[in-house]
């Protein structure tokens, strides 16, 4: 398996999904529709216009982690990309909401809806599946309840000093909901091929996957999460906020700085790397080389990732000192 | 060696070496609106002002380094055109 053929193999079942939300959208009333393109087309892109290119090392767990496990426990039928759409369902459910809590959208009231029927389709593949006394209902569930937990967590959140932005403790509170939304999906894999048992070991995938995650994305999203509330809960920003005392207005400037600081670069890339070392430990046991690959790949992309930050670093001081020597 | 980096040798050392170990000193000099008048102020370098567009040449080009993303392989087996991207 090559880093690449662990997306492309289910090439055919993503163009399935795709379609399925292209005659959705068509069929969506006038006062919704345009919004739904919006996020269809260009806040996610699940129905691209020009082809998206992507270093694939970086690590897509939306939707192939549904494929990937469905692999590992011998799912081959049909209903498997129903259940991977599922991932796309609520890919949008969560960023129409996160842009509404964020208070940056127009028409509120339009969003909810957009959110709700997506929600609605993502419920109805499931019912099309469980029958009512399945556990799959008490998964679902409590993950709503989780979902909801990190909303609260995420509004009331007061950042405190003692606090330890790159710790187990935090990381895991600022991606709980990232849990709550792929576990249903997975979870409902290992139920249709009689591998519940398996389900404690997937959560906790899921869980040291994405708190290593969240590192990454507040990695690339700093410049962004700057300027929103609570700053996103980047583990980047509080940190820093705290080692400049808090004197001044946290700036881009600020940052940049940071990363010229190896104790500050190993912290971040150590934690990823912690992260994504227990998550590549947690699926082992699936005897799955789709999802090792998967979580491989992405430990060398980000070791080479810290890698390139140090020699920026390097060759930041070499030419500073040319500079002021001249 | 010129006269000017005999003279600021010792600070310049000193300079860098503040820049390494201590954030908040790191941090200011990337926060100041001048960082030529910060070199003199805080570490005594007395630097052309010639070479002020230098200095604000390399603080850019540091910062467009960011967020740091390795180049795509494109054309390479590292690299694909996807059906659907979520982020």
């Amino acid at each position: 398996l090559s880093d690449y053929s662990i997306y492309s193999e289910f090439s055919e079942g993503l163009k399935w999904i795709a379609k399925k939300h292209r005659l959705e959208l068509e069929s969506f009333p006038k006062s919704i529709s345009p919004l739904a393109e919006h996020y269809l087309k260009n806040r996610l892109f699940i129905l691209t216009e020009k082809p998206v290119k992507i270093d694939v090392r970086s690590g897509m767990p939306f939707p192939y982690l549904a494929y990937w496990f469905a692999k590992a426990f011998s799912l081959d039928d049909k209903i498997i990309n129903k259940l991977a759409s599922t991932l796309t369902y609520i890919s949008l459910t969560v960023s129409i909401r996160d842009d509404l809590l964020d208070g940056t959208v127009q028409s509120a009231h339009g969003h909810v809806c957009l959110a709700n029927l997506y929600y609605d389709k993502y419920f109805r593949i499931f019912k099309s599946i469980f029958p009512p006394n399945s556990i799959f209902w008490h998964i679902l569930s409590n993950c709503l309840n989780e979902w909801s937990r990190y909303e609260s967590w995420s509004y009331l959140f007061e950042y405190k000093n003692q606090i330890k932005p790159f710790s187990q403790a935090f990381l895991k509170e600022s991606s709980r909901y990232l849990v709550a939304i792929t576990l249903p999906t997975l979870a409902a894999i290992a139920i249709v091929t009689n591998n519940q048992t398996k389900i404690p070991q997937i959560t906790k995938f899921l869980k040291n996957y994405w708190m290593g995650w969240k590192v990454v994305d507040d990695t690339k999203d700093w410049q962004s999460d700057l300027r929103m509330p609570n700053f996103n809960h980047s583990c980047i920003l509080y940190y820093v906020s705290d080692k400049i005392n808090r004197k001044n207005v946290l700036s881009k400037d600020s940052i940049f700085s940071a990363f010229l600081s190896t104790d500050f670069i190993n912290l971040v890339y150590g934690t990823i790397q912690k992260f994504y070392r227990r998550a590549r430990r947690d699926v082992l046991t699936f005897k799955s080389p789709y999802l090792t690959r998967f979580m491989d790949t992405q430990i060398v992309f980000y070791k080479e990732e810290r890698e390139e930050i140090i020699n920026t670093r390097s060759i930041f001081y070499d030419q500073l000192d040319k500079l002021i020597v001249k | 060696v010129s006269k000017r980096t005999k003279n600021n040798g010792p600070s310049i050392r000193r300079f860098v070496e503040n820049l390494n170990s201590d954030d908040e000193f790191r941090n200011q000099f990337f926060t100041s609106d001048d960082p030529v008048e910060f070199l003199k102020r805080e570490a005594g370098i007395t630097v052309e002002p010639s070479q002020r567009n230098e200095l604000k040449a390399l603080l850019r080009s540091y910062k467009k380094k960011f967020p740091m993303k390795l180049k795509l392989a494109i054309g390479k087996e590292d690299s694909m055109e996807i059906d659907i991207y979520l982020g």
